[in-house]
């Protein structure tokens, strides 16, 4: 399935775009729009320019203490003013204590998310680039998020995301930092379901180009805390991500992803690979 | 949290070493600046992505005006006596992407020339202030 992911992008119709600075475009983030791992930012993935096209597939693996969450995503970038991503989560369920009597339960949800490019520029002019994204989450397991006891199926996050990048930043090192609010109705990215009552809350990054081909940073994601059953906490990582050409992007991090499901300190590791044709 | 604290101790790194040097004297002066501007000159040349704006170009003249706008920009003893960038790249309708591949250029050739990379972006960082003034000129 992997394969056969990375395969259908590498023969995709469009060329890869090439005319952004190498890392620019960012990396495919957890839920499929471009961003660091946790955090959508105000960047268009991949590393097309005006009137350029770009495809990419991403799979990403997040390895906590006692769960496992699988994420493969694919992102159509235009011009960089234009994002569409599609992403399946799959969340591995066997640490929590009433499942123990079905093993390998996975609860999965799809993402389908739109990103806008308002104004702004990361790299260039006075201000910061600024884009509005849109993500449609429908959970493929009604009937357990709703035993769980969420409200709904589905939910739409909004977010408003602003990003900049100083060449000469920390340490004369290309810096980049994110700041993104969104109004969200999600638990757990809605792995979990969804609530009735929306809430608004502050993600950020901030990464660091150590070299030309490779950066380090942290994240920060506020999430909603509204599913009775288990509360739920704010999303940190490290990070380390290796741009080794505008094609291929990898990543690995350090995640404290807090209490899951009523299961708590799930601290652990997260990978992910994005490749573009 | 300690994590956390070491990382930002990581990234943090190398602050320390920041000198009072102008960027000028880190670029190497003069001797610095003409090896940089020749190894950037080379990688122009030989960019099919981008060399097609340069079938015109004097090259003795470009860069003769080059080493004086790096040792302008760098704070160095030099009055740049070119056009504009405004008035250079009139007419050219260079596109984001082609100044990005620029600025791709300078970064080889800064790197051929061994400059080290903090004082690279430096640099890259004041032409980057030239944007507005360059593409879609």
């Amino acid at each position: 399935m992997i394969f056969a992911c990375l395969c259908i992008c590498s023969t995709a119709v469009f060329a890869g775009g090439e005319g952004k600075l190498l890392g620019t475009g960012g990396l495919s983030s957890i839920d499929g729009a471009a961003g660091g791992g946790l955090v959508p930012w105000a960047v268009i993935g991949g590393h097309g320019s005006e009137g350029e096209w770009d495809v990419s597939a991403s799979l990403s693996h997040v390895a906590s203490d006692d769960f496992d969450l699988r994420v493969a995503s694919v992102a159509v970038g235009w011009g960089d003013r234009m994002e569409l991503s599609a992403a399946r989560l799959s969340l591995g369920l066997d640490a929590l204590l009433f499942m123990r009597d079905r093993p390998e339960v996975r609860v999965e949800t799809d993402v389908i998310s739109a990103k806008l490019r308002l104004g702004g520029d990361l790299l260039y002019g006075d201000w910061p680039q600024v884009s509005v994204g849109m993500q449609w989450r429908n959970s493929r397991d009604r009937h357990l998020v709703t035993e769980l006891g969420a409200d709904d199926t589905s939910g739409v996050d909004l977010y408003l995301a602003a990003s900049r990048l100083w060449l000469d930043g920390i340490a004369g090192r290309r810096t980049l930092a994110n700041l993104t609010v969104r109004s969200s109705a999600s638990h757990q990215l809605g792995l979990l379901g969804f609530s009735n009552a929306r809430s608004i809350r502050a993600e950020g990054s901030l990464a660091v180009f150590v070299s030309r081909t490779i950066a380090i940073g942290a994240e920060y994601k506020s999430k909603p805390d509204a599913l009775a059953f288990a509360s739920e906490d704010e999303w940190k990582d490290l990070f380390i991500a290796w741009f080794p050409n505008k094609d291929w992007h990898f990543a690995v991090a350090y995640v404290d992803l807090g209490s899951i499901g009523g299961i708590d300190d799930q601290t652990g590791y997260y990978f992910s690979v994005q490749g573009s044709p | 949290m300690k994590a956390f604290r070491v990382w930002m101790a990581i990234i943090g790194l190398g602050v320390a070493g920041t000198s009072n040097a102008t960027l000028y004297q880190e670029l190497g002066a003069r001797e610095g600046i003409e090896r940089a501007v020749d190894a950037i000159l080379v990688e122009l040349k030989t960019d099919k992505r981008i060399n097609g704006l340069f079938t015109e170009t004097d090259f003795p003249y470009l860069r003769e005006r080059l080493i004086e706008q790096f040792c302008f920009v760098a704070d160095g003893p030099c009055e740049y006596t070119g056009l504009s960038m405004e008035d250079a790249h009139s007419g050219m309708a260079i596109t984001g992407r082609e100044f990005n591949w620029f600025v791709e250029d300078m970064e080889i050739g800064l790197k051929k020339a061994k400059i080290p990379l903090g004082t690279q972006n430096a640099l890259l960082a004041r032409f980057a202030k030239m944007h507005g003034e360059v593409v879609g000129k």
